[in-house]
């Protein structure tokens, strides 16, 4: 299944039976996840869409494009309920963990400074405020990317020049910087179900977890090709990168010499423990479903696929 | 030789990994400790957690 032009983001619903999916089509598109239906596809965006997420119940979706635009979308009719402007493009959405909030990380062009603006949002009403309630500025590089960390206190955002920030975002205040905890741009930022800790990818071949409220660095994922994209598995002690040569940097038509594997690490002792092939072009995204049973990625090659697993592994026990 | 060597390295792995494994329920245990109280604080100063239901639907108009 997929897109007429690259992936950007891959998304699961907090119950796992939706895939969203937004690409540089102008699209977004939902899926049902056990077996790729396309349920809908929400036009409107002007640009490449960048990023989406859903409300806790799936009746929300968000979205961010490079049309300068963030827009709510009424998941179950398509209907697009409100559209927020941005001073440039919108690279990264999330609901926070309450859904009160949603985070819209802008890049920095044109002389504007990028930024993490937090909408409140007011789930009885179709209208949404077009004031955000906090305006978090980088000390830094662009960011790259930004996620809720637990209870909603924090917000922790990756920066162009493979720093990290950690704000209190309610308060507007930095409460710590790691600077270059990685040596390239950092590519994606997920964070672990309960918000404790979060994994990073770069583009200096590696992939990291942190700890939320200290960025203290807790593992490290190596590989031999620039990373896109990293995810934690719910329910196994894995990692799953994926990544690939560039496309300006691909001498050959090989998928194999281009690396567009999904890669398999084990989370605690850091090893590689197996690849998973599909793509025809670098790995932009990878998202897990929340029951741990399947994952999903999406390529340069404009396909989303949907992988399950078979029984052995969940069977299979790292000998110790 | 080699068996011994194949042995001992074997066991020097499987040490090494025991020790991690430790490391990391040792810390995902403080994690917790700290997250449980975080969270009751968080409740009793009101922080709600959204309730996932299916009757709970967004009405558009």
């Amino acid at each position: 299944m997929g897109h007429t032009r690259p992936l950007t983001q891959v998304k699961y619903n907090v119950d796992g039976d939706l895939l969203m999916t937004v690409a540089k089509d102008k699209t977004v598109n939902l899926w049902y996840s056990h077996n790729g239906e396309r349920i809908g596809t929400y036009e409107g965006h002007q640009g490449s869409v960048w990023s989406v997420d859903c409300n806790k119940t799936s009746t929300l979706i968000v979205t961010g494009a490079a049309d300068n635009t963030a827009r709510l979308w009424h998941a179950e009719t398509g209907r697009m309920l409100h559209t927020w402007e941005l001073p440039t493009a919108v690279k990264r959405v999330e609901f926070s963990r309450d859904d009160r909030h949603i985070l819209m990380v802008t890049e920095e062009r044109m002389g504007h400074k990028c930024g993490i603006y937090i909408f409140a949002i007011d789930i009885s009403t179709p209208e949404q405020s077009n004031e955000p309630v906090v305006i978090l500025r980088s000390s830094s590089a662009k960011f790259t990317a930004a996620a809720w960390g637990y209870l909603d206190k924090y917000i922790v955002a990756s920066h162009e020049n493979g720093s990290l920030t950690l704000f209190d975002w309610a308060n507007e205040e930095v409460l710590r910087h790691a600077p270059a905890v990685h040596e390239g741009v950092i590519t994606d930022l997920q964070m672990w179900k309960d918000g404790s800790y979060f994994i990073t990818s770069s583009k200096d071949k590696t992939a990291r977890l942190f700890e939320t409220t200290t960025l203290d660095p807790i593992k490290m994922y190596k590989a031999d090709t620039g990373i896109n994209t990293a995810a934690m598995t719910p329910t196994q002690d894995l990692v799953i990168l994926g990544g690939g040569q560039d496309s300006s940097e691909v001498t050959t038509t090989s998928s194999r010499q281009g690396k567009f594997e999904s890669r398999f690490y084990h989370k605690v002792f850091e090893d590689e423990v197996g690849r998973v092939k599909g793509h025809f072009g670098p790995i932009n995204t990878i998202a897990v479903a929340p029951d741990g049973k399947s994952f999903a990625s999406g390529g340069e090659d404009g396909y989303v696929r949907v992988h399950h697993y078979d029984p052995d592994y969940f069977t299979f026990q790292y000998d110790y | 030789q080699d068996e011994r060597r194949l042995h001992a390295a074997d066991a020097e792995l499987m040490s090494q990994r025991r020790r991690l494994i430790s490391e990391w329920q040792t810390w995902r245990e403080q994690v917790d400790a700290m997250l449980a109280s975080e969270t009751d604080e968080a409740l009793q100063s009101g922080y709600k957690l959204p309730i996932v239901a299916d009757d709970q639907e967004f009405v558009v108009d």
